[in-house]
């Protein structure tokens, strides 16, 4: 049953992390992320997907796909109803499901996040709809396509996982929260493994969207840079295999990182523009680190929201400051999107993933378009590429309608 | 037994605004009326099922949040209020379950981008995101506890209805409503015409407020949610029926959530909830000790639910 499950009468138990599949500008996979996060690598370029030829802004962070797809038990016709967003998910959770062993496993529930689904598709049927009212060719498969649910269940299918599938549309905190709650499931009792990713894939009505509200950066993105002029859009795709300690060393399962601490909370303030003093992601800190029993002297580093708006690094820096107390001054904080950019509902899982790697390599991603830092903010900002003992990192996602959330996690060794 | 209670429903449909009009629905002189909704490139529109105007504006129409806000928000909050009635107390969860989300909005922005950018409205893009209705409800209602929007088919709601049995049982909140809603807009009437070519869209919203204690307007008591039974392909109209049944068979024996509500029309994430809370209506009137309803989705599984009616003598 969903519901009553058996919850665990031990007590919460404690959920690690035996797979990592990433897809972002950086490139495809582990490997190329890694090296590209460490040293602060920028993937920014024209968009070439639509027209922005009026827009604003034209550039943002792409993610070139093989032609192929990966081996996987979907047929040619069910692989071709996934566009480019889908695409992105499928190579995230195949690598993550692989690296963790799992295709010879019981049953395990799959939660996705996303904001956009399949827009592409969904863009496609309209300017059909339109163009050519009565010319039905290829307008169900993409009304089916580019339902995010459609492709969640597609993507299920293809890593053989046939549990319960759920798919959280938060906004830009999707992601996080997709995690947060499959670690909450496994945590509880109610799931013993759970595969968390979130997607997303640059679309023209999106990119328009941020766009019509000017908080495209017109020069480059520079998260906390006093002189920050808004967010790059980016895209892709990160999975993340959770499940029991217990069951992932009866397994002899490579551990990669334990998950420890999540909270989440409403930013009641607007629509799309924090609380100045960030309230609720104080909240989403402050929670995280009393789940995992942590203060903030143990967090090693903080892989900010850090969008590059002036609003949202204004209200985040405030939150971290005041969050962190005395250890403010020397908590090391950067942001990944200075190089792959925003990556909406992909970003929390993208910067989860971030995150372990940073753990098992022991390094923070730089920021290197930052070079005035704001005086705001009251920590350390890592502007070039750092090694550094990593045990305890937190990452934090904020979207529209005031969706909040935060992740720990800790060092296996 | 759970220890999860039904403690308010609402209601907005065709019928009209509140529970007291879904009901009403069940006679045949209740029945909405479709309307015709125009069809760009066609000579003849689409028919649709409109919740209709309302000329009673409550006082939340007037918040700041809701001047610009989609139908889909105003449905979803008329009926979370009148599922959260007089409950005041204790920290508020919000589930927020759709399918299609707020497309109306959504195509009018995408219309103004593919006429030109530069001038389509920043007004509309926050409204697009799927999370926009959820977001307003925690505004007006002031929770800043957990809110989450789950996007799916007709199985979505029982989805919700786990999750937020879930949070309640582990202590997360004290209180959770969970809605579904839907709007109605041409792009949507067209999409669905490829399918069932028969049915029409209907917009509206269904919520009920879950809590820990059962009290005074408490009617139901959560008995379970099923496993969603998967079916490979959903062309496969045996595959899909087997899974319904694989669920029927999970689910205790009950009054099944009676279908006239929506036999005639096609709301994806909300139907089943209309059913569901009209179905509760009169096992309540009827004295049935228990209400059912099984789903069987549009993308590849099915999912019931179970409810145990609580009677005046066993509350």
């Amino acid at each position: 049953m969903l519901f009553p499950r058996a919850f665990s009468i031990d007590g919460p138990r404690r959920v690690v992390v035996t797979g990592c599949g990433i897809v972002t500008p950086l490139g495809l996979g582990v490997k190329a992320n890694t090296e590209g996060f460490r040293i602060g690598q920028s993937a920014f370029r024209s968009v070439t997907r639509f027209d922005v030829s009026q827009q604003r802004v034209r550039i943002a962070a792409q993610v070139d796909l093989p032609a192929g797809f990966p081996k996987m038990p979907l047929t040619p016709r069910q692989a071709r109803l996934l566009d480019h967003a889908g695409r992105m998910l499928l190579w995230a959770t195949q690598e993550a499901t692989q690296q963790a062993r799992w295709n010879k496993l019981p049953p395990a529930s799959l939660v996705v996040g996303t904001t956009g689904g399949g827009m592409s598709l969904g863009e496609r049927y309209y300017r059909n709809a339109i163009q050519q009212p009565l010319k039905r060719r290829q307008q169900p498969t993409r009304s089916i396509g580019y339902q995010a649910h459609r492709q969640a269940a597609l993507v299920a299918q293809a890593c053989g996982l046939t549990g319960p599938r759920s798919v959280i549309a938060n906004a830009c905190a999707s992601g996080a929260n997709a995690v947060g709650h499959a670690w909450e499931l496994v945590r509880t009792g109610q799931s013993e493994r759970v595969l968390a990713a979130g997607y997303d894939a640059i679309s023209q009505l999106i990119f328009a969207g941020f766009d019509s509200l000017q908080a495209l950066s017109p020069t480059r993105c520079r998260p906390f840079d006093a002189h920050r002029d808004g967010l790059a859009l980016g895209e892709g795709a990160a999975a993340l295999t959770l499940e029991t300690l217990i069951a992932a060393e009866a397994r002899g399962a490579n551990i990669l990182a334990e998950l420890v601490g999540y909270g989440s909370a409403t930013d009641l303030h607007h629509l799309t523009q924090p609380h100045p003093s960030g309230d609720a992601a104080v909240v989403t800190m402050t929670e995280a680190c009393r789940i995992a029993g942590l203060s903030p002297s143990d967090i090693d580093y903080v892989n900010a929201h850090g969008t590059g708006t002036p609003l949202n690094d204004s209200a985040e820096a405030a939150a971290i400051t005041r969050w962190a107390g005395s250890r403010a001054r020397t908590l090391p904080v950067s942001s990944t999107k200075a190089g792959v950019g925003h990556l909406l509902g992909a970003a929390g899982a993208v910067e989860a993933a971030a995150c372990v790697l940073a753990l098992l390599g022991q390094w923070l991603p730089p920021m290197l378009a930052t070079e005035m830092p704001d005086p705001a903010c009251g920590f350390r900002l890592i502007t070039r590429p750092e090694s550094a003992r990593l045990t305890h990192v937190m990452t934090n996602s904020f979207g529209f309608g005031g969706a909040n959330a935060t992740l720990i996690f800790r060092r296996w060794s | 037994m759970s220890g999860i209670f039904l403690s308010g429903m609402g209601a907005v449909s065709p019928a009209g605004w509140g529970m007291a009009n879904l009901s009403r629905a069940q006679s045949p002189s209740g029945m909405p009326v479709p309307q015709l909704l125009q069809r760009p490139g066609w000579a003849h529109p689409l028919s649709v099922l409109r919740v209709p105007t309302t000329h009673q504006r409550p006082a939340w129409v007037a918040h700041p949040r809701m001047r610009r806000s989609a139908l889909i928000s105003q449905f979803a909050m008329s009926a979370a209020i009148e599922a959260l009635g007089d409950h005041t107390h204790g920290s508020l969860g919000i589930v927020f379950c759709t399918m299609c989300g707020c497309v109306n909005y959504s195509r009018r922005f995408f219309d103004e981008v593919s006429r030109n950018p530069t001038v389509a409205s920043p007004l509309l893009f926050p409204e697009t995101v799927f999370n926009a209705p959820a977001s307003h409800l925690s505004a007006l209602l002031g929770s800043t506890a957990a809110n989450y929007t789950l996007v799916g088919d007709a199985g979505v709601f029982l989805h919700g209805l786990a999750l937020a049995a879930g949070w309640l049982a582990n202590g997360r909140v004290e209180r959770c409503l969970v809605i579904a809603a839907e709007e109605a807009d041409w792009v949507v009437a067209d999409a669905l015409r490829y399918f069932r070519k028969s049915a029409i869209l209907a917009e509206g919203a269904g919520a009920v407020l879950l809590t820990r204690e059962s009290g005074a307007n408490t009617c139901a008591e959560l008995e379970c949610v099923t496993d969603p039974e998967p079916f490979a392909d959903q062309a496969d109209k045996s595959a899909r029926t087997a899974a319904l049944q694989r669920v029927v068979v999970a689910l205790p024996p009950g009054l099944a959530a009676i279908e006239e509500v929506t036999q005639f029309s096609e709301a994806f994430s909300v139907g089943p909830v209309w059913r569901l809370l009209a179905a509760i209506r009169l096992a309540q009137q009827n004295r049935h000790g228990r209400v059912t309803v099984a789903v069987p989705g549009a993308y590849q599984e099915a999912i019931g639910a179970s409810f145990l009616i609580l009677l005046p003598n066993t509350k």
